[in-house]
């Protein structure tokens, strides 16, 4: 690995301990300030009733909302900054986006890739929610949409991703 | 009558978040069934500690004095049964109001927040005093359709404890507060709709609002703010409401 490839590489490593100091933040915060997401045996047991109770997913899908926003904008950041090099010197710019084909990269991707379809799909969820009026269990049950979709497109999204790593 | 009846041996283990760093948290109070949050905590308050603060006064769910968190979930103390199995609940005050001590929380912030939408009918000055006519909404009519699912608010601040939004303190006037609003703009007999619709569009009001849901689910009389927020977003750009 160069030096250029090295520097990239820890700050992509920066970006992604920010995002993950971001969301334990963002968990800490709220189980002070909401009430709801103290992750215990009485909120699976909330989960598993049909009905009101399972709107508490949706204040999970907020949480998740905010953790994959901040993180999609920081690594916009971050692109923006690689894809720049171009501008100073195109061999820099090919070696350090050498990176993005190692394993460790690879495995960033992936994470960013379902960040990406999560915050997609439930921004349009949430724009659903006011254009078609949709009620507490129609906007729950678009929120399983929403998480099928993710996990069906991220799915297929890694195998491209991983697949010249694994074999 | 409830038939109240407690088994031998059968205890309950109760957290209850205290103010006083020093006091007792965890207290094993006897069993019965039906058991309400409010009797555990009376239980509580007469075994183990007296000086514990928790409120209450009606016991039937009218007065939202008696509202807390448990497990995480905001409850009037009153209403809520605790669940058969359950060897242990969690109690804390509510999310996003001060705590004044124990499980006792300053309302003022939710309440600044009902005041701010003008919380009464304010009626045409033709149609105020004793000499004017009654105005009368039909009972089949849309408008009464309309405003009746939401006028059972008992100003418990479940909702708000329950809003992601308004339990993290960021400047949020709350979906009780909402809901009232919506009822009155939705109100025929109301003159200050244009107002009211002016405070919802505030940086504090509606846009706010992410849709957790948590003031819908929480309600402990089964009103809909987050539906009363949806029709004031769309009220806001609609004036044959």
């Amino acid at each position: 690995m160069t030096v250029p490839q090295f520097l990239f590489f820890c700050a992509f490593s920066v970006v992604a301990l920010a995002i993950i100091a971001f969301g334990v933040l963002v968990v800490r915060t709220a189980q002070v300030d909401d009430g709801g997401p103290f992750v215990s045996r009485a909120l699976l047991a909330r989960l598993a009733k049909p009905g009101s109770e399972r709107a508490e997913l949706q204040r999970w899908a907020f949480y998740l909302h905010r953790i994959s926003g901040v993180a999609l904008f920081a690594f916009l950041c971050l692109h923006v900054g690689d894809v720049s090099l171009f501008v100073f010197s195109r061999e820099l710019y090919d070696e350090v986006h050498q990176v993005y084909g190692s394993t460790a990269m690879r495995i960033g991707e992936v994470g960013l890739l379902f960040g990406l379809l999560f915050h997609a799909f439930n921004g349009i969820r949430l724009v659903a929610v006011d254009v078609a009026d949709l009620g507490l269990v129609a906007s729950t049950r678009a929120l399983y949409g929403v998480v099928a979709a993710t996990v069906l497109c991220g799915g297929v999204g890694t195998v491209y991703i991983m697949a010249p790593v694994i074999g | 009558m409830r038939n109240r009846h407690r088994k031998a041996g059968d205890e309950l283990r109760v957290s209850v978040t205290r103010s006083d760093a020093a006091a007792a948290d965890e207290f094993t109070v006897p069993r019965i069934r039906p058991m309400m949050v409010l009797d555990a905590l009376l239980a509580i308050q007469r075994t183990h500690d007296p000086a514990i603060g928790f409120r209450y006064s009606c016991r039937v769910g009218m007065c939202g004095t008696c509202t807390v968190r448990v497990d995480g979930r905001s409850v009037l103390a009153c209403q809520t049964e605790i669940p058969e199995r359950a060897e242990h609940i969690r109690i804390d005050p509510l999310a996003g109001l001060p705590v004044v001590r124990d499980l006792v929380v300053d309302t003022a912030p939710f309440w600044q927040a009902w005041k701010s939408i003008t919380p009464y009918l304010v009626p045409d000055e033709d149609a105020a005093g004793m000499d004017a006519t009654p105005a009368v909404i039909k009972p089949d009519s849309a408008e009464r359709e309309r405003i009746d699912p939401s006028l059972d608010c008992i100003g418990c601040a479940a909702c708000f404890s329950s809003c992601g939004i308004a339990s993290a303190r960021r400047d949020f006037i709350g979906p009780a507060a909402l809901n009232r609003a919506m009822v009155l703009v939705a109100d025929s007999r109301d003159t200050a709709a244009a107002h009211r619709l002016d405070v919802v569009a505030t940086d504090s009001g509606v846009d706010r609002c992410h849709y957790i849901y948590g003031c819908s689910a929480a309600c402990p009389k089964g009103l809909d703010p987050a539906q009363a927020i949806r029709r004031l977003r769309k009220w806001r750009f609609d004036e044959s409401r």
